[in-house]
């Protein structure tokens, strides 16, 4: 058996026991929860309201409604691999994801499950269900060797994902319309005695607080639309500035000339090397790990050399030995050994307009500057 | 060369997972209905980008 099958098998047995041992214990905290809320809360069917719920996540899936569902809009470290190796790193992953609150939610279905374990109250059944849940999310990874294309790179994984999406959309609605209907079965009362209490509970309501609500309903569509159109002025209003401090972005075909030695080697790099093949840029100083950027620095590192498929530089700003001392910081693996090209007296970084760092460059083919970007927390002006 | 995206392994394995949680959903019904949601949880979890 070739070692990394060893590997590969091991990881993904301790990435999906990982991640069963975080959901079960999540889905019977939840169960708790749900039995606590159930005698703080009139116990009124929780289970038509969860129904009424999985209703309006199937409109949703139709792409008649559209609105974003609560999640953490957080990945995974990827670079734990680097730190912990990668057996280590696929149990993390799992427990990490296995947690299910703790990453991105891109469909109605996880919150589903939770409304029914929260209005189920038992914890037992919690977590089976969200257990379940967990298992079906850990599948593709065992069947990733025959579902990935031979020829796959990381990037590809997520066009690939991606052009699945209409499938998985009909996929959640299909199973969040099966669980509507569960649901209403398991509240136990004929329509015509759901009908009767949502009526019973209007009335009891009032018609006063009835049309209160409803007013407060509509107030918060304008406001919502309100905050999102002051959102995209705040964008807009950022992108002119930079496009301000970057006036050489306004005219394609014009990149700063520039004469820069390799750091290790004796070769120095002029734009002619960067032509055939879309590069990145990315400025750095030796300050920039001062500043507790490091572990941003190796994660941005690493996903700009994906992007880039290798041909990501770096530029140092500084002299000769604090460049060299800040590159561990920006290797992410043993084997990637990615180009340091030194700017002793910050003349590249002048001639790039760099105002601060880090700040990466996109050029195309022909050398043009594409695209820049740099993090929110860069440190002050050079 | 990039695959017809409608001829992936990743949607026929998807389909044919949804033809066995459809087929164990209603089995489970028949036995005890709460279980008809598990084989639900889990095509809501195989969906999810994390899996991948």
């Amino acid at each position: 058996m070739p070692p990394y099958r060893k590997l590969w098998t091991q990881s993904v047995v301790g990435y999906t026991f990982a991640g069963l041992v975080s959901a079960t214990v999540v889905g019977a905290t939840l169960g708790l929860l749900g039995r606590w809320l159930g005698q703080l809360l009139p116990r009124e069917e929780p289970f038509l309201v969860v129904g009424v719920l999985s209703l309006v996540l199937v409109v949703r899936e139709l792409g008649w409604i559209s609105f974003p569902l609560p999640s953490r809009r957080r990945q995974t470290e990827r670079t734990w691999a680097n730190q912990f190796g990668f057996r280590a790193a696929a149990i993390m992953w799992g427990f990490d994801i296995g947690l299910g609150f703790s990453t991105w939610v891109q469909y109605g279905g996880f919150w589903m499950v939770v409304a029914v374990i929260l209005a189920a109250g038992d914890s037992g059944y919690g977590a089976v269900l969200l257990g379940s849940y967990w298992l079906g999310r850990a599948l593709p990874v065992w069947f990733s060797p025959w579902l990935l294309r031979e020829d796959w790179i990381f990037s590809t994984l997520f066009e690939d994902r991606s052009a699945q999406d209409l499938m998985y959309r009909r996929m959640n609605l299909l199973g969040l319309a099966w669980t509507g209907g569960i649901v209403f079965l398991m509240v136990g009362t004929e329509g015509a005695r759901i009908v009767t209490w949502i009526i019973g509970c209007l009335n009891d309501l009032g018609w006063f607080y009835v049309s209160y609500i409803l007013v407060w309903g509509l107030t918060l569509v304008p406001a919502l639309l309100l905050h999102q159109i002051l959102r995209e002025i705040m964008w807009l209003s950022q992108q002119r500035d930079d496009l301000r401090s970057h006036p050489h972005l306004h005219v394609p075909g014009l990149i700063p000339q520039f004469s820069a030695s390799m750091l290790g080697t004796k070769k120095t790099v002029t734009p002619s090397d960067l032509i055939g093949q879309d590069t990145m840029l990315l400025f750095v100083r030796p300050e920039d790990a001062a500043h507790g950027l490091d572990k941003q620095l190796r994660t941005s590192t690493h996903g700009l050399w994906h992007k880039t498929s290798g041909k990501l530089y770096i530029v140092c700003s500084g002299n000769t030995d604090e460049c060299r001392e800040l590159l561990p910081e920006l290797q992410f693996s043993e084997r990637v050994n990615i180009p340091v090209l030194l700017d002793q007296d910050g003349a590249m970084a002048r001639a790039f307009q760099v105002k601060s760092t880090p700040i990466a460059f996109r050029l195309d083919a022909e050398t043009r500057i594409v695209g820049f970007g740099r993090q929110l927390s860069s440190i002050p002006p050079i | 060369m990039r695959q017809d995206s409608s001829s992936t392994p990743i949607l026929r394995v998807s389909y044919a997972l949804l033809l066995i949680a459809l087929a164990a959903g209603i089995f489970a019904f028949r036995y005890q209905i709460r279980f008809a949601l598990l084989p639900a949880a889990a095509v809501f979890g195989w969906t999810q980008t994390g899996g991948l």
